[in-house]
């Protein structure tokens, strides 16, 4: 026999042991089972009755108690209620990830601080908020902290423009009349100006190297434009400020104390969390790159945000949306403190209708749509570190 | 303690008395009684009375953790509304009001007791409505009228509905209580803004803090939250209730459907504990009462010298006369 004898020997299921059959085999099994899960879940839902929301353009039969921009009331539909509660979501989960992006990002580099006091402040807040559980916090916000300001027979007041109390924190608004539109125009134009005239000055000042003033001019631009257009259009706004009434603040623009208890809570405990992303962020940057800009002369503050911060976003954009995405799911607890978001008003459609299943479907969508936008809003940025990346290497 | 071995006989009971309906064969019936010797009549299908009188005693479905209604004090009986109505039918069945067992029973198995003959009579602030008594059992005269109402500070200077145009009114979630309000302000110029808590802790925390002007609910648990407010926000005379009601919530006995004379028993109970309220007649002046009528109405509900038989002969007898 002239067979080489390193020939393999051929196996029964032989095939079995080949990577790509074995890849496309579980790849397979994947794919079978989600659509059969997915198929299982239509036909119990087809089922059940099927998802007709018929039952939504009924009569709702119940007020929201806090709205910002919707004007639902018990005699509107029940879309109309939903809508309400779908904003009150939105509403406190844009603030509330706005405000723990800001206090994580203090809080994070406050961890890493050569300060032994803010290092340890930070270290004690993060630990206290971490091992907490939310709904605990939540209560905790709204009674021990919000429910403790003042009734509103006693509302203290700032030089009677703005008063806060426990109904709510009432501040003045803008009334707009007439010749409205002409000044958002106007404005909208000197906006548009400012912003040209601010990247033409940019550019020169970069290539030629002298002074130009790039940010003052814009700035000056749109303030000009802002009082020039407020004149010519016929000063079309006026200032509505609060009066205390019985039950209720008058005019001006009012935040329940449910909703600040609700959104200081979000905001308190996800920065928490934010900090420890940032700190990992920062810690994952070389420690070469600080020393580097050290050397460069860079003070403490311009090596953060010039050579560490750029970096290190890179690394904590991915968490930061998973931590952005978990707020305004969080924010489903608000009725522990009575806020009226898309969970509550929900919950009271389902006692109201009885119609549990297409609600919480309804409810899962809007919840799924919602976080996908907010992983969007986290994605883009994402890209442009790429594609930057990808054109510098 | 006494639960098991009554519901194991109401089980067997209810077996026993399929048995019987569906072939018609006497050995299961025997069977029964012979496991149920002690108290179980041989047929229990629908002479409630008599099964009772056997017994001797009366078994009442209560409440055992609502103060007001129905409780258990500290030194394990039962205490409360519902359950002076239990001691009122043992003592028109036997003339001791202490021939009377007492089963506590939680909203969701109260009416399943009834079912198996676990109980005869429920007495356990029990809403009459449509949809309990197109079942398998029937509701007697309600014992007592709750109904939807508003409770607010008694400095608030609030004293009719009319009073609430702006205030915030609290509630609790996963009740009809939204629903009524809205009824309730609907055609009014009244608004309001509603606030629904999911918890009556943080909402008592809520309204003590200043942040409602209303609290809303059932009256009787609205005057239960009233006793028990806490004293640092001024305990429970710094709240009124509003004599207003949004909403009608009839507290009324269940009996079994298939047993009408029980059910007439107890309705006569109830009916007569309140003519005995409107006419002043208690415990303590009833045997001086019935030697000595004050009045036409309190001999004829006391059965003394009212020409026939009205409440004569057995004291189990029904008073058929009272009230007409």
């Amino acid at each position: 026999m002239t067979a080489p004898l390193a020939l393999p020997r051929t196996r029964p299921m032989d095939w079995a042991r080949d990577e790509r059959v074995r890849r496309a085999l579980l790849e397979a099994v994947t794919v079978g089972l989600v659509s059969a899960l997915a198929i299982y879940i239509a036909a119990r839902a087809q089922a059940a009755g099927g998802v007709d929301l018929g039952f939504m353009q009924d009569r709702a039969g119940f007020g929201v108690g806090d709205q910002f921009l919707t004007q639902a009331s018990g005699r509107d539909s029940r879309w109309m209620a939903y809508l309400a509660g779908l904003v009150n979501t939105l509403r406190v989960s844009v603030f509330g990830i706005a405000l723990s992006l800001g206090i994580g990002l203090v809080v994070g580099i406050a961890r890493l601080s050569s300060n032994w006091l803010a290092a340890k402040l930070a270290f004690g807040y993060v630990e206290f908020v971490r091992n907490m559980p939310l709904p605990v916090f939540v209560v905790f916000c709204y009674t021990a902290v919000v429910l403790r300001l003042p009734r509103i027979e006693d509302s203290a007041g700032f030089f009677g423009l703005a008063y806060f109390s426990n109904r709510s924190v009432a501040f003045p608004w803008l009334e707009f009349g007439d010749g409205a539109a002409l000044w958002g125009a106007i404005l909208g134009v000197g906006i548009l100006a400012a912003w040209v005239t601010h990247r033409i000055l940019r550019t020169r000042e970069e290539t030629t190297g002298r002074p130009s003033y790039p940010v003052r001019t814009a700035l000056g631009i749109v303030a000009v434009a802002g009082v020039g257009g407020f004149l010519l259009a016929g000063s079309p706004a006026a200032l509505d400020t609060p009066e205390v009434g019985r039950f209720q603040y008058q005019g001006g623009v009012q935040l329940s104390p449910e909703f600040f208890g609700l959104l200081l809570a979000l905001a308190l405990f996800n920065a928490a969390f934010v900090a420890e992303i940032v700190r990992g962020a920062i810690a994952s940057v070389p420690r070469g790159e600080r020393e580097a800009a050290a050397a460069l002369g860079l003070s403490g503050w311009q090596q953060l945000r010039l050579v560490v911060l750029p970096q290190a976003l890179r690394v904590m954009l991915p968490p930061l949306a998973t931590q952005a995405q978990n707020l305004a799911k969080m924010s489903s607890i608000a009725i522990v403190v009575a806020f009226p978001d898309l969970m509550n008003v929900g919950g009271t459609i389902i006692n109201n209708s009885g119609e549990a299943i297409p609600v919480f479907i309804l409810m899962t969508v809007t919840y799924f749509v919602l976080n996908l936008a907010i992983a969007l809003l986290f994605i883009g940025p994402q890209w442009r570190f790429s594609w930057t990346r990808g054109r510098r290497a | 303690m006494r639960t098991v071995p009554i519901t194991l006989l109401g089980a067997v009971l209810v077996f026993a008395t399929l048995g019987v309906a569906c072939s018609g064969e006497e050995p299961a019936v025997e069977d029964a009684s012979a496991v149920a010797s002690e108290s179980a009549p041989p047929d229990a299908s629908s002479d409630t009375l008599a099964e009772v009188r056997d017994r001797g005693y009366v078994t009442v479905g209560v409440n055992d953790a609502l103060p007001g209604f129905g409780f258990i004090q500290p030194d394990g009986g039962f205490a409360g509304f519902d359950v002076e109505f239990g001691h009122a039918l043992a003592a028109a069945i036997f003339g001791d009001r202490e021939a009377v067992h007492f089963v506590g029973l939680s909203a969701a198995s109260r009416f399943e007791a009834l079912r198996v003959h676990e109980i005869d009579v429920l007495f356990r602030n029990t809403t009459w409505s449509i949809s309990r008594d197109m079942q398998d059992m029937t509701f007697g005269v309600p014992n007592f009228y709750d109904g939807q109402g508003v409770m607010v500070r008694a400095d608030a200077g609030i004293e009719t509905l009319q009073d609430l145009d702006g205030a915030v009114v609290c509630a609790l979630s996963g009740t009809t209580t939204q629903l009524n309000q809205e009824d309730t302000f609907a055609g009014t110029d009244v608004s309001y803004q509603p606030l629904v808590f999911d918890r009556a802790e943080t909402l008592q925390e809520a309204f003590a803090a200043g942040r409602c002007d209303v609290w809303t609910a059932d009256r009787s648990q609205l005057a239960a939250r009233r006793e028990s407010f806490p004293a640092q926000a001024g305990g429970p005379d710094a709240l009124v209730i509003l004599s207003e009601t949004l909403s009608k919530e009839p507290l009324a006995p269940a009996t079994r459907s298939d047993d009408a004379a029980w059910s007439d028993l107890v309705n006569w109970v109830v009916l007569g504990m309140v003519a005995a309220e409107e006419l002043g007649v208690t415990s303590e002046n009833v045997a001086a009462l019935a030697e000595d009528p004050p009045s036409q109405e309190v001999a004829r509900l006391l059965g003394s010298t009212v020409d026939g038989n009205a409440f004569q002969g057995h004291r189990t007898s029904r008073p058929t006369s009272c009230g007409t």
